[in-house]
């Protein structure tokens, strides 16, 4: 086992963690600001993945532009998703909510994925924009160009979340509200609005997941599912309240399944869940939660 | 409880234990179902005992199930009789359930729900990979027999094995300390709740349920993979069918489960198309207007009250 | 009227006995703020001892840290010569030490008449026998002025009847020390003389009671010690005339200013 090969394996791992990094941190300010557990998050990646392979196979339109057009609109989508089915829950009891908030997201889900395979039964199931445009190489490692782009896209996103968070006032207030809800509260934070924007952003981001996956690998109807649970896991172990815990934790899971799926297939998958289970074990607040 | 409660259950008795002997043509298929049913009611009625009285959303509850179904399956190969490993099944699951509750009740809330959750993959990914024990994803065969009439009256004594069980914790000491958890359990503490003990006891006496019919599921069938005993259906659906009928009332489990069940069939022989969405749209609507389930409607509640079988809600 | 303004007398210092729960040192820090510094009290077996101070001075805090609730970052508690510090709260309940919230906390979704039953059933040293628990059960919710509401669910109780089934639940772990957090707040005159009679008829029965108030009339009326906290420090104790007229609590109140204009010797 070279040097060489292990750097790919690990390069391939980051560049294949940053998209799950992405639509994690989208759920992570969801989770973050509304203590909800919204199973219906992969679903918008799957749409937007879908919506963007048939805005690329049936009316030709770039992918790469489609990646700036589509996300936005489910901005509002994912503002409207909160308004109209989690707004209603918001004055329950903490446990009845969650239960209720689980029910109502998981209904969603259902519907949204077995719509989407409907739709598309018939046309093919798997949906990808095979886009090639050849790889760089840098020493002997080679570095696929298409990753290494959606790799920068992603960053460039995070970057702006990370800048929207810091420096606006909404994004501040997203923050406070993550932090200590009532607090925010009192402080004159509308907190129903805040929760409606914090899933709007983190269905934008999710979308934009899906768009950039479906650029240079799959998404097929039925990923909506397992995906936003694996991210949840990916939360979870990151640590609640540190969105910086979430990237590490996309990024240990990338990584870790691309090396240990490398060496033994069979336990590639199951890697992320055992990480998540170690980790809480040690850490009940995750790795970096406070 | 007043006589008066006794005539509901005891009709439904009556009809289950009679039914396989009655000669008719479709008997089979009704029992076949109905043992389905029982199965389905078992798993969300023990699944509520955490998740309802307890108050903590364990969508692990399927690891036992699936515990249950390798661990008697795998004896039966090796000629252990079905009862020995009931009762092995048991001892896994209740083993499992005390190791783990350590680490995992330490967490609260969402986070324990997809800790438990996790666990359910780890587990399905474990059962594929141990492929000398489990027989891996082609998963694990026992000899074929026809056992639908044993099967069927064993998931229903099981069934109100559970339900009874649940009656008498709701009404014990152990109950009102579960309760105060789920209530408050920083509060429950500082009077006197020994929260930690008290959690695992609970899991510990859930897990046995599932484990058991994950032994006769295994027995039934006669096969069973990973990706069905630790799949995401049998995990959440125990779940959706005890919040639907009712979180935390003993009759809550029975009414949902029932009813989804019943939804289920009449929605797949009606419509060719998106049964998953109807059913989806089914349990949206169900969390945004029935929070407490369909037993706390206040229809339901006044038919239960006549029935004599309205429970102590508090 | 005067009958609730007047205080129980006073017993001299040297007769009140060893103290039931001494504080050394307690001191409590949150992520560089200083909640408790260097507290240091005795609080006599039978008596009833007010903390007064300013909001943000580390009462609940130190109410946490005695129930357990919360660790100190260092000092210890003796409460009849045994360390609290390190024990879990329901140890500590065990242990003869029962609390109402500042933030009025019975079970919600529970009947009064189960939430004291999980105290009784739970808070105290042994389980007690079934025909036991009727009685006790029905004193206790008598002695509160709850007997008849017993099967309501606690959500739907008035302010006032939560503190009182708070006060109901603590009582019935049968403890040897009380700690109030603002029990009388929000009440109205009548009830707050209500409340106080019913606080003295618990001290009297033997019970030591520690309250947090904000209330003047009930600190007054009340206490045989008031000691005083400001940003986490102790800056009086004493008995309750000598405490209005100090200084350094006046200041703390009222800000420098108004020690120019209160003399000394009033």
């Amino acid at each position: 086992m070279d040097i060489q090969s292990v750097l790919q394996l690990v390069i391939n791992g980051i560049l294949g963690g940053g998209v799950y990094a992405l639509a994690a941190l989208g759920l992570a300010l969801i989770f973050g600001v509304s203590g909800v557990l919204n199973l219906a998050h992969g679903e918008f990646l799957m749409l937007c993945g879908f919506v963007t392979f048939l805005g690329y196979d049936r009316l030709g339109i770039n992918p790469f532009l489609l990646v700036f057009l589509i996300p936005p609109v489910f901005f509002a989508l994912g503002y409207g998703f909160e308004r109209i089915l989690i707004r209603p829950l918001a004055l329950r009891k903490e446990h009845v909510r969650l239960a209720s908030a689980t029910l109502v997201t998981l209904g969603a889900a259902l519907i949204f994925e077995d719509v989407a395979s409907f739709a598309s039964a018939g046309t093919e199931f798997d949906k990808s924009i095979g886009y090639f445009i050849g790889s760089l190489t840098v020493g002997s490692v080679v570095l696929p160009s298409l990753k290494l782009i959606i790799f920068g896209l992603v960053l460039l996103l995070m970057a702006q979340l990370a800048w929207f968070l810091k420096y606006t006032y909404v994004g501040l207030a997203v923050q406070a509200v993550t932090q200590n809800a009532r607090g925010a509260q009192l402080s004159g934070v509308n907190t129903a609005t805040i929760n409606g924007v914090a899933f709007g952003l983190g269905t934008f981001l999710a979308a934009a997941a899906g768009a950039l996956e479906v650029i240079h690998s799959s998404v097929s109807p039925l990923v909506g599912l397992p995906l936003t649970l694996k991210y949840l896991c990916i939360i979870v172990m990151g640590g609640l309240g540190s969105f910086a815990g979430v990237a590490l934790g996309g990024l240990i899971i990338g990584l870790s399944e691309s090396i240990v799926g490398y060496f033994t297939p069979a336990w590639g998958q199951t890697v992320a869940y055992l990480l998540l289970v170690g980790v809480l074990l040690v850490r009940p607040k995750g790795l970096l939660g406070r | 409880m007043r006589l008066r409660a006794f005539l509901l259950p005891g009709a439904v008795l009556l009809f289950v234990l009679g039914l396989p002997l009655v000669p008719f043509d479709a008997r089979v298929y009704v029992m076949q179902e109905l043992t389905l049913l029982f199965l389905y009611a078992g798993l969300a009625q023990s699944y509520d005992l955490v998740g309802g009285t307890l108050g903590y959303i364990n969508l692990g509850h399927i690891v036992f199930f699936g515990l249950g179904a390798y661990t008697v399956g795998i004896l039966f190969n090796v000629g252990v009789p079905l009862a020995a490993g009931l009762l092995a099944a048991i001892a896994v699951a209740a083993a499992f359930a005390a190791v783990v509750s350590i680490p995992f009740f330490r967490l609260r809330g969402a986070y324990f729900s997809l800790a438990t959750f996790a666990l359910v993959k780890l587990m399905e990914q474990i059962a594929n990979n141990l492929r000398g024990l489990t027989g891996g994803s082609s998963g694990l065969k026992i000899l074929a027999e026809n056992r639908v009439v044993p099967t069927y009256y064993a998931m229903f004594g099981l069934l109100i094995v559970a339900v009874v069980t649940t009656l008498a914790i709701n009404r014990s000491r152990l109950g009102l300390g579960m309760k105060s958890i789920r209530e408050d359990e920083a509060v429950a503490r500082d009077f006197g709740v020994p929260t930690m003990r008290i959690k695992a006891q609970a899991l510990m006496i859930s897990s046995a349920f599932p484990a058991v019919l994950g032994g006769l599921f295994v027995w039934y069938i006669n096969f069973i993979n990973p990706a069905e005993v630790f799949g995401l259906k049998m995990a959440l659906q125990p779940v959706a069918m005890a919040m639907l009928g009712g979180s935390g009332l003993a009759i809550g489990p029975l009414l949902g489960s029932t009813f989804l069940y019943g939804l289920e069939e009449f929605i797949w022989t009606r419509f060719e198309h998106l049964h998953g969405a109807m059913l989806g749209l089914i349990v949206v609507l169900v969390g945004l207007f029935m929070p407490g389930g369909l037993a706390r409607l206040r229809p339901v509640e006044r038919l239960l009250e006549r029935l004599g079988l309205k429970e102590d809600d508090q | 009227m005067t009958d609730s303004l007047s205080r129980a007398p006073l017993k001299p210092a040297a007769a009140r006995g060893a103290p039931l729960i001494s504080v050394r040192g307690i001191s409590k820090r949150f992520a560089g703020l200083r909640a408790l510094n260097g507290i240091d009290f005795d609080v006599a077996q039978g008596s009833i001892t007010s903390i007064i101070g300013p909001n943000g001075a580390g009462k609940t805090t130190l109410f946490n840290v005695i129930a357990g609730d919360e660790p100190p970052t260092s000092g210890t508690v003796m409460f009849d010569e045994r360390p609290l510090i390190g024990l879990a709260p329901n140890e500590i309940c065990r242990l003869g030490v029962s609390r109402t919230y500042q933030s009025v906390r019975p079970f919600f979704g529970l009947s009064v008449r189960n939430n004291v039953l999980v105290a009784l059933l739970y808070g105290r040293r042994a389980v007690p026998a079934r025909g036991e628990l009727d009685e006790r059960m029905a004193g206790i919710l008598e002695f509160v002025h709850l007997a008849g509401k017993a099967e309501r669910r606690a959500e739907q109780l008035t302010p006032l009847d939560r503190k009182r089934l708070e006060l109901a639940r603590a009582l019935a772990t049968e403890p040897r020390l009380l700690l109030l957090d603002e029990l009388i707040a929000g009440l109205t005159p009548t009830e707050t003389g209500e409340m106080m009679d019913t606080v003295r008829a618990i001290n009297a029965s033997g019970v030591t009671i520690l309250l947090i108030e904000h209330v003047m009339k009930a600190v007054m009326g009340l206490s045989h010690t008031v000691i005083v906290l400001h940003h986490g420090e102790k800056i009086a104790e004493g008995e309750p005339q000598a405490i209005a007229r100090d200084q350094a609590v006046i200041r703390a109140y009222l800000g420098d200013a108004a020690t120019a204009v209160i003399p000394a010797d009033t």
